[in-house]
């Protein structure tokens, strides 16, 4: 898994600093972030801000897919920024793909010390995640 | 040779480990276990144990700041008792004030009218003048402690000492609603480590509500209110007993809650018990609540000796 390669169907977004974003289908987006990403706070929020800006230019809730896999380190202050509500919240399912035992291991932290403010889960594979995210957008996505 | 610098891999990355753990347990949550970020399982392990050390240092600052807040909380608490008492000691403060006034008032103006009179023959009217003040000293400072805002501040205490100070405070109510108060206090008990305002103000309450409790009884009825302190080898105890009709048995397993009250709207907050057992058991005592033999109500506060039993 750590060497994903993005599928040519995916249409690329604006990206960051930290990494890319990607139009699945529809109203799901995934997060490529680049290998050997570490995340603190400051990089969680700005990724917070891209997709709300994604979110907003579409006009609709999205459901994101992560590639924890290419992550090296998470903080606790940036699981912190994950798990803080906020206002017309754009996601309504975030999908963490985490094959490799570090990637299970950041999954695991995120997932289990911090509540997500939105429904999350861990996937050992893009294929689950993709379809687990289509679900949740079926159930609960919509107009923003 | 592959398999000793596999070992000694291992070995170093544990001891990172235990360096890390240790420094938890010290309370120190600054030291990490080197990362390599090759994803491989000692690089895993340092990021269980470095997360590991962070989400504890979070806990422990969350917990100390909820403790804060508690004990902020707890305080203004203690206070809005202590203001609620005070409002509703205030009409027995002030007539325990007047009596000394007059008895001053009028020395003063006998000995205007005589200024004849030499200092040594006014010796005995100058006397009582001087008590009158003196007592009217005693009331106004059992009423400062009594509303002196504050934490807890245990120094070696004679428990005698703040419950005198309550029943100074409340015998003249008592004695004006007829109620006979007897008192039976051991003066020479072993110290306790306790703070002497907030144990006043616990007897205050008992008091004020033995008090409140017997304004109920219909006229002819014997109104009492029993006062004892003795001590134990290991503690010392206090009731405060009343010869009132108790406690609904349905409401005595509620007395301790904060705001529970059984008198009438705007007669009391339901603080003066909640408040009274939270300063007891900071003090490492209990506040426990009995029938008396005859149906009223029985409180024993005990509280723990100080180690070596002397209060200084």
């Amino acid at each position: 898994m750590s060497g994903f390669q993005v599928p040519d169907s995916w249409q690329r977004l604006p990206s960051t600093e930290s990494g890319s974003y990607y139009r699945v289908s529809g109203d799901l987006i995934a997060a490529v972030p680049k290998p050997g990403y570490q995340q603190s706070a400051e990089s969680a929020r700005r990724s917070m801000d891209a997709l709300d800006a994604i979110a907003a230019l579409h006009g609709r809730k999205v459901a994101v897919i992560v590639l924890v896999d290419r992550v090296v380190s998470q903080d606790s202050a940036a699981r912190r920024v994950w798990s803080i509500p906020r206002p017309n919240e754009c996601r309504c399912a975030q999908a963490l793909v985490c094959s490799t035992l570090l990637a299970r291991a950041i999954g695991s932290f995120f997932l289990g010390l911090n509540r997500g403010v939105v429904p999350t889960r861990m996937f050992a594979d893009v294929e689950g995640a993709t379809r687990w995210a289509n679900e949740m957008l079926e159930n609960h996505g919509g107009t923003l | 040779m592959a398999t000793a610098k596999v070992f000694e891999e291992i070995t170093l990355a544990l001891e990172d480990v235990a360096e890390v753990l240790t420094a938890v347990a010290r309370g120190d949550f600054a030291v990490r276990a080197p990362r390599s970020f090759r994803g491989d399982s000692i690089d895993v392990l340092a990021f269980l144990v470095n997360s590991t050390a962070e989400e504890v240092s979070d806990l422990v600052e969350q917990l100390e700041n909820e403790r804060t807040e508690l004990r902020q909380a707890r305080d203004q608490l203690v206070m809005a008792a202590k203001l609620a008492a005070l409002g509703e000691l205030a009409a027995g403060v002030a007539h325990e004030l007047n009596q000394p006034l007059t008895a001053i008032q009028m020395l003063a103006d006998m000995l205007l009218r005589r200024p004849e009179r030499k200092l040594s023959e006014c010796e005995g009217d100058l006397q009582m003048l001087s008590e009158a003040a003196r007592r009217m000293a005693r009331i106004v400072d059992g009423v400062r402690t009594f509303g002196r805002p504050g934490q807890l501040r245990r120094v070696p205490t004679q428990p005698a000492a703040p419950l005198m100070a309550a029943i100074d405070l409340l015998a003249g109510t008592l004695s004006r609603e007829g109620v006979t108060l007897e008192v039976d206090i051991e003066h020479d008990t072993p110290g306790i480590e306790a703070d002497p305002d907030q144990l006043n103000q616990v007897f205050v309450n008992l008091l004020t509500n033995a008090r409140d409790a017997l304004r109920s009884l219909s006229s002819g009825s014997p109104r009492r209110v029993q006062v004892c302190l003795w001590s134990t080898p290991s503690s010392v105890a206090v009731s405060v007993e009343d010869s009132g009709l108790g406690i609904d048995p349905l409401d005595a397993s509620r007395i301790f809650d904060p705001f529970f009250t059984t008198k009438g709207v705007g007669e009391g907050t339901g603080l003066g018990l909640s408040v009274s057992h939270g300063i007891v058991s900071n003090h490492g005592g209990s506040l426990s609540y009995q029938p008396s033999k005859d149906g009223g109500a029985r409180f024993v506060v005990v509280l723990p000796l100080r180690p070596d039993g002397v209060a200084r």
